[in-house]
């Protein structure tokens, strides 16, 4: 019974369009309300890093950008099994609308990475551990979104970008560790420069809003996005047509 | 082994290819598929043949959905199309060994074979020398190489001249008497013995 | 009856491409002049190409062997074969193992004769280069596997030998990292033992997931 309703509500083109409309209201309320409580907090009120002064307050951007990064490739890749093993159309959209947002967000984390490291390291970049492996997943969201432009067959370029988005999830953790492994061996013993001493509540709490808060922003994103995908791809049916006129 | 079909309905890009086709076909019967260019002839073999995926439960194979077991029904038909399955660097006996290989076939009684196809005097010619037609024999012969019950063969007229297409006759006569089934898409009309033949004609959309 | 199938694809696979010696060729050539290129580029310090020399031959294999996979599916495709690997009675991952052993043989395996010679051009030893062809025996495997994954998912694509590269160089940075490191550590005297069992590790690993998920892509690629 629940697997029928979850069918009907979310898992079926036309249901998923319809569940959209509701939620994109809540999702905009909870988007509003995590942003501006961890933006105001997190730039204001939380206190400035004893070792970092104020230039530390852009993790409430570049972490959560590359966390959603990593999340929005995992979920691609579960949606991609859903499409390989079940044939569910709408898991193929979530897929393919997903991608360019996640690349997007790989973007902003290197970016701001990048700005980050400025005033800490003295250069615009490094090649340590953690950003070279997000700029791996940047390589891996082009290359899904390249193999996707150029297959003009919707089945056809579902199937493919799911192949390739499950390879991308096999081989990230071990792309993930090489990288890291790699670092060390070039480096030397040096300390690394991302060791963090566990950070304090006043100032993790904006950044866990921060981070719900693109969560949130993602959703929205990707709703729309696959509601226009919707359109495009059943605009043959009846309840599309009923639904636009 | 039946082959039945029902409700099968194809489109791409929103455009439909053919819709609602229903037919049987049992031991010793062939169907021939008409249709003017661009009516979904070749796709619909494809489909048949299982290279592209169908809607659940259309076809089926002695009953069983040919999704649910497809690498079995894949093993029991020669498909034949527009391209001819040959390599063309490889000579005439070289690609009938590695078809053989691929096909499970035994190659002990190739030279008949190729008699029968009329190009035995070909045997150690690299498959680029041939002509169109030699090609075309060639590509049927593994139609007798292995023997398998269901023949799909797309245009397989092309490129043959008379006694090429003499030849064909034969094989399908041949195969249709040992209770073997075809469907064969031509515009042309077969020389068979038999008078179990079908028809689907598809219009154009 | 199976092992002699199978040797039969293998042995007439590798007949084609050397029939065909142009495109068995002209990889081996790119490899050659990717290497010479590096100390035109970076000049011809000794110290300097010694300490780079495994970087380059492996970042010159790598490409090399990016440029020999458009070969690996296009001409079955192109002659109607692929349809022939669904139909045959053996499975589809056996079919594009076959053709992954057969590619290994014909385009890695001259790569593997040459890399001695080039990497005297880097002014490298007799032990150096001893662990890098070993790190190239096991390395090559991997990246032809890979690369076939790549290959038969853009089989039916026109752009195919523009994507290819793409699509499959962030898979293949693990194992350029570790058969780099390889000779890193052999040179500051470590035991290797490590470094050829994660070599080997992802090489099982390859072997297992890598046909199967090409397979699956070349029935996709069939599917026109």
């Amino acid at each position: 019974m629940l697997l029928h309703w979850i069918n009907q509500k979310f898992l079926s083109p036309k249901g998923f369009y319809t569940t959209s409309r509701f939620l994109l209201p809540w999702l905009a309320t909870c988007f509003i309300a995590c942003f501006l409580y961890g933006l105001i907090d997190g730039l204001f009120i939380a206190p400035a890093d004893y070792q970092q002064g104020e230039g530390f307050r852009i993790i409430y951007v570049h972490v959560p950008s590359a966390f959603l990064a990593m999340l929005i490739y995992l979920g691609m890749a579960i949606a991609a099994m859903l499409t390989l093993v079940f044939r569910l159309k709408i898991a193929a959209i979530w897929m393919s609308c997903s991608a360019s947002i996640g690349a997007w967000f790989t973007f902003l984390a290197l970016v701001t990475g990048s700005i980050w490291g400025k005033p800490m390291w003295g250069t615009w970049w490094i090649w340590d551990a953690r950003l070279t492996s997000v700029l791996i997943l940047l390589f891996l969201y082009l290359g899904f979104i390249a193999l996707q432009s150029v297959i003009a067959n919707p089945s056809q370029r579902d199937k493919a970008g799911a192949i390739l988005a499950i390879l991308g999830v096999i081989n990230l953790p071990i792309i993930h560790y090489s990288v890291i492994w790699w670092n060390t061996l070039h480096q030397g013993p040096t300390i690394s420069q991302l060791a963090k001493p566990s950070i304090a509540p006043v100032m993790l709490y904006p950044l866990l809003s921060m981070i719900l808060a693109f969560f949130f922003f993602y959703l929205i994103i990707l709703f729309l996005r696959m509601r226009n995908q919707i359109l495009l791809r059943e605009f043959k049916t009846q309840w599309i047509k009923e639904t636009l006129s | 082994m039946t082959l039945t079909v029902t409700n099968l309905s194809f489109e791409r890009q929103f455009i439909t290819v053919f819709s609602q086709l229903n037919f049987t076909l049992a031991p010793g019967e062939l169907l021939q598929i008409r249709g003017e260019n661009g009516s979904g002839k070749s796709t619909l073999l494809r489909i048949l043949a299982g290279f592209i995926d169908a809607p659940p439960s259309t076809i089926q194979w002695n009953y069983q959905c040919i999704t649910d077991c497809l690498a079995e029904y894949q093993q029991q038909l020669h498909y034949i199309g527009h391209q001819n399955g040959i390599k063309h660097h490889l000579t005439v006996y070289e690609n009938i060994l590695f078809y053989s290989a691929l096909g499970n076939a035994s190659t002990t009684d190739y030279s008949s074979i190729l008699t029968k196809m009329g190009i035995a005097k070909r045997l150690h010619t690299p498959a680029h020398d041939l002509s169109a037609g030699q090609l075309r024999r060639l590509s049927l012969a593994r139609l007798v190489l292995s023997e398998r019950p269901l023949w799909i063969l797309d245009e397989p007229l092309s490129a043959l001249d008379q006694s090429g297409q003499f030849i064909l006759g034969n094989l399908l006569n041949e195969h249709l008497a040992a209770k073997g089934m075809a469907i064969v898409a031509t515009h042309h009309d077969l020389p068979l013995a038999l008078s179990s033949l079908k028809t689907l004609t598809l219009e154009r959309a | 009856m199976m092992i002699k199938a199978l040797l039969t694809m293998i042995h007439y696979e590798c007949l084609l491409t050397l029939r065909q010696a142009f495109s068995w060729l002209t990889p081996l050539l790119f490899f050659i002049m990717v290497v010479c290129f590096f100390p035109l580029a970076l000049g011809s310090d000794h110290a300097l190409l010694h300490t780079i020399a495994a970087g380059i031959i492996w970042v010159a294999a790598v490409l090399a062997i990016l440029l020999s996979l458009n070969n690996l599916f296009q001409r079955d495709a192109q002659e109607g074969y692929l349809e022939l690997f669904l139909l045959s009675s053996y499975p589809l991952t056996l079919v594009v193992f076959c053709k992954v052993v057969s590619h290994w043989i014909i385009y890695c395996v001259p790569l593997l004769l040459l890399t001695p010679v080039l990497a005297l051009l880097l002014n490298l030893s007799f032990y150096e280069n001893f662990i890098l062809i070993l790190t190239l025996l096991l390395g090559t495997p991997v990246l032809c596997l890979l690369g076939a994954v790549g290959a038969a998912l853009t089989v039916s694509l026109r752009h195919q030998s523009l994507l290819l590269p793409i699509l499959i160089m962030p898979f293949y940075i693990p194992i350029l990292i570790f058969g780099t490191s390889t000779l890193v550590a052999a040179n500051s005297g470590q035991l290797l033992n490590g470094y050829f069992a994660i070599l080997a590790a992802l090489g099982l690993l390859c072997f297992a997931f890598a046909p199967f998920l090409a397979a699956l892509a070349l029935r996709i690629g069939v599917s026109q």
